[in-house]
């Protein structure tokens, strides 16, 4: 069930919350909490009933090994148990991969088992392995078996983060925040709204461009130079709008039912460094590989070497986390050196780093933001080969065109200067090649000068996090313009979320598809 | 007030107001709001769902004569056409449309249109091509047969069909762009289905015709160029197998609607696109087949207009470069002009002895001199 589905917004939600207000008001909370479990359950079951049994197996095994590393902290049964959520993770997301790999080197190759990928179980897998560390490091204490439930497959939070920490969640189910009010829907409904917004129409809007682009470069079709830039930042939109969209969309329906989620999103678009996008793209899952992953591997407490190391590991692991493929690992990869290179001018340049001014930020901001796209090239391409090729018309090597239709309306001394440039005429479509552009320049245009979510709704804790209108790293021009924009419960920003709401709900009979499902 | 409720009325208030909106201007042409000129009288987004719209705008009019084909009908033959004075006239026509298509509507139409007395089809060389290297072919009979046996259109899928088309975002943007886009050349799908053509008269005016007409040739080439596209395979004849099926159907069940097939009207110079591209002896052997089958089923006359003729010889005239062909849109589509003089002669308006010989009907006895005309027209064209 999609969250902008007819079903999910029309059926299983209101139907959720009659039920969670009506054992609130007349059952106890842990009825409320029950109710809400089963409902996760039938929400994660709706795709495929066959995945019920292997979340509801994770979830037993990992409680029952918390509980005991809660009381005795052995070292082996915590290493059996990551072992354990590693080895299901491992069997059904890479196993065709490695066998695909290991049939290169051998001249019968074996037969691929197609392993279908349980829904979610990248996300459930690593807040149970947290919930395991943190047990063994005593820093849990047990918890009632429905609340741990709660915390593994609470719906908004269940199919693609954000990445909840046992810390942050248990707290609220054990307090009894859970609750239905006229104020917690309301304002629940507003984030839901914007996301809801950002996903459907936005990401959804650009989408047909990236897909078109990437298809034709994996199926070895050239793009010239605008094409693949317009192909390549599509996606860039895209991808943030869609999954950030998908956050907001979850913390809007996590506040309907009175729980606060963590913040995913933080405007990474804006960043004028690389490390500082890492701190604002996918916040959670970077903060799970940062204290459970780059710290367990030594920090940066040995050296700017060992330091830089495991920076490029952690970036590594991160990439083959969103899928099993080698442009994952590539995109990993990159992302590793990038980090290492800007740590390395950090250290070598102080004082360029330090610099303030707007053109360095502009400067730093366009290096940032170039190489995110090209980094979202591998994770795109299906093929190293069309990840090549799109890049390749990135940079030129297969010319600068522009559709005949527009071309010709230029009139002949803008050509001809046009033409000494080296740029020709295609038969590309003009509508087309308008259209993905001014998408492509629209959403630019929001992701640099607009608020995001949360600054929106920062003033009433839209969410864990106390980020507000932060500039700290970033590029972000015309930031007074906007920077008093705040929700508030009043017609004005309730029109606002009306418009934000029907907009994505007028979208509901078109084809979509979140794209961290498949992750 | 609380703030839930101000939400929830704004939201309420929102849907009713872009419904309101979106039904008011009925972009898709379903004509269930008044055209206002100046506001909605053109559908300039009408071609966006024109398989959804056409269908069902023909079972809703009952008209009794409708021309079924292509694009080329489409922007060719205008139902508004004075040749149809006196009659109630439709342009079933869906750009794309391939043979099985446009056969699976003209059954729909005899099965479901109680007022049908006249059926125009026009038969497409390109349509009776397929890659048989990857399938056998898209010519599944059975379901020619069986797909529009199906009951008519319940509620609920009317309700499905409809509300997407008033409840929408994209229908949002285009009911914009179509009060926005009044007044302009863009194409327009008429209350009776057919279309303008705006879009040829901008494209011309804005590039000329040499560069326009290079692009639709480049287009054309490319369609025809396509590897493996063929007429038969392994020496047999599929495509026709449906035709032959459909009108066995029409005899058996409709005997009293009246058929008239016509091969389009080529324009010369798409005669030799179909030479060049190595198509030329299939496109004879095509037609030598249709007059085979013409035989068989004498009551449904198939005419041929793609032969040389004072239209189809018309020529490309690039030393005008912003002028408009007098009797085509560009090489591959013709205008209502020439729409009409195919009208006149199917509807028994017009005989080949004022139209000199062209079209010829085709038949056993008439077969090899079509053929004669086209191979001499092929020589006679630039």
């Amino acid at each position: 069930m999609l969250f902008n589905s007819y079903e999910f917004i029309f059926a299983f939600l209101p139907l959720t919350i009659l039920l969670v207000w009506l054992f609130g008001r007349y059952a106890s909370f842990q009825a409320v909490v029950c109710v809400l479990v089963l409902a996760s359950l039938f929400f994660y079951g709706w795709w495929n009933p066959a995945y019920l049994a292997i979340i509801l197996v994770s979830m037993v095994l990992n409680y029952q090994l918390g509980k005991r590393l809660s009381k005795k902290r052995e070292k082996i049964t915590l290493y059996i148990g990551v072992f354990l959520n590693l080895l299901s993770l491992g069997y059904f997301k890479y196993t065709d991969f490695v066998l695909e790999n290991v049939n290169l080197l051998l001249d019968s190759p074996l037969p691929l088992p197609n392993v279908v990928l349980p829904l979610a179980i990248s996300f459930f897998t690593f807040q149970q392995i947290a919930y395991l560390v943190d047990s063994y490091r005593g820093e849990t204490v047990e918890k009632h078996p429905l609340d741990y439930a709660l915390f593994v497959t609470f719906f908004p939070q269940l199919i693609a983060g954000p990445i909840v920490h046992h810390k942050e969640m248990l707290p609220q189910f054990a307090n009894g925040h859970a609750s239905i009010t006229a104020r917690n829907l309301g304002l629940g409904l507003s984030i839901f709204a914007m996301g809801l917004f950002k996903k459907a129409v936005l990401a959804d809007g650009v989408a047909g461009y990236a897909n078109v682009a990437f298809a034709n470069v994996d199926n070895g079709v050239t793009l010239d130079f605008f094409a693949a830039w317009a192909g390549a930042l599509a996606y860039t939109f895209q991808l943030y709008f869609d999954f950030s969209g998908y956050s907001d969309m979850a913390i809007g329906l996590a506040r309907m039912f009175g729980i606060i989620l963590p913040l995913n999103f933080y405007s990474p678009y804006k960043s004028v460094n690389i490390s500082e996008f890492w701190r604002r793209w996918h916040m959670t899952l970077s903060r799970f590989l940062r204290d459970y992953l780059y710290i367990a591997l030594g920090g940066n407490r040995a050296g700017n070497f060992n330091r830089y190391r495991n920076l490029f590991l952690t970036m590594v692991i991160g990439g083959i986390w969103h899928g099993a493929g080698w442009n994952f690992l590539i995109w990993g990869a990159l992302h590793g050196s990038y980090l290492i290179i800007f740590h390395a001018w950090r250290y070598l340049f102080p004082a360029l780093h330090a610099l303030q001014n707007a053109w360095a930020l502009m400067i730093g901001w366009g290096v940032t933001f170039v190489g995110v796209v090209v980094g979202w090239v591998f994770f795109r391409a299906v093929t190293f080969d069309g990840a090549i090729t799109m890049l390749k018309g990135m940079f030129g090597s297969y010319g600068v065109s522009i559709p005949q239709g527009i071309w010709t309306r230029l009139g002949d001394t803008v050509t001809g200067f046009l033409s000494q440039l080296g740029m020709t005429e295609s038969s590309a479509g003009s509508s087309a090649f308008v259209q993905v552009w001014v998408w492509n320049i629209l959403l630019l245009v929001v992701v640099l000068t607009m608020p995001n979510t949360q600054d929106i709704f920062s003033r009433v804790a839209g969410s864990l996090s106390k980020l507000s209108y932060d500039r700290r790293d970033t590029f972000w021009p015309g930031i007074n313009l906007v920077s008093g924009i705040g929700w508030k419960a009043n017609t004005r920003w309730a029109l606002i979320s009306a418009i934000l709401f029907v907009a994505g709900v007028l979208t509901l009979s078109q084809v979509s598809e979140f794209l961290y499902f498949q992750f | 007030m609380n703030y839930l409720t101000r939400l929830a009325l704004c939201i309420v208030l929102v849907f009713a107001l872009v419904g309101g909106f979106n039904f008011l201007v009925d972009p898709y042409g379903f004509y269930w709001s008044p055209a206002l000129e100046g506001f909605n009288q053109q559908k300039t987004q009408a071609d966006e769902r024109v398989r959804e719209v056409t269908p069902y705008r023909a079972l809703a009019l009952q008209p009794d004569t409708v021309l079924i084909g292509n694009s080329r009908v489409q922007l060719g033959i205008a139902a508004e056409s004075k040749v149809l004075e006196g009659r109630k006239a439709y342009n079933l026509s869906l750009p794309g449309a391939g043979l099985t298509e446009t056969l699976r509507h003209a059954l729909s139409q005899a099965r479901h249109n109680h007022n049908l007395t006249t059926m125009i089809i026009a038969l497409d060389y390109r349509y009776f091509l397929h890659n048989y290297s990857q399938s056998p072919g898209p010519w599944p009979q059975e379901e020619l047969l069986n797909t529009i046996t199906q009951p008519p259109e319940s509620t609920i899928a009317r309700i499905k069909r409809i509300y997407p088309a008033v409840f929408s975002l994209d229908t949002l943007f285009d009911s914009v762009r179509t009060v926005a886009q009044q007044g302009g050349t863009y194409n327009n799908i008429t209350r009776l289905g057919s279309n303008t053509g705006g879009y040829y008269l901008d494209a011309i005016k804005a590039e000329g015709k040499k560069r326009f007409y290079k692009h639709q040739f480049d287009g054309l080439y490319m369609r025809f160029g396509r590897q493996h596209l063929t007429y038969e395979a392994n020496g047999t004849v599929y495509s026709t197998d449906l035709l032959t099926t459909f009108l066995d159907e029409m005899r058996k069940a409709h005997p009293s609607v009246n058929i008239y097939f016509f091969i389009n009207p080529y324009h010369q110079s798409y005669w030799q696109v179909i030479y060049r591209s190595g198509h030329w002896g299939s496109y004879l052997k095509w037609k030598r087949d249709l007059a085979r089958i013409a035989d068989k089923y004498p009551e449904y006359p198939v005419y041929d207009f793609s032969l040389p003729s004072q239209q189809t010889l018309e020529p490309l005239n690039y030393a005008q470069d912003k002028q408009l062909m007098t009797w085509y849109w560009e090489p591959a589509h013709y205008r209502p002009a020439l729409g009409d003089e195919v009208l006149k002669v199917l509807l028994g308006q017009a005989t080949t002895s004022t139209t000199g010989n062209w079209p010829v009907r085709l038949q056993a006895h008439t077969i090899e001199k079509a053929i004669k005309q086209n191979i001499d027209g092929l020589s006679q064209s630039d």
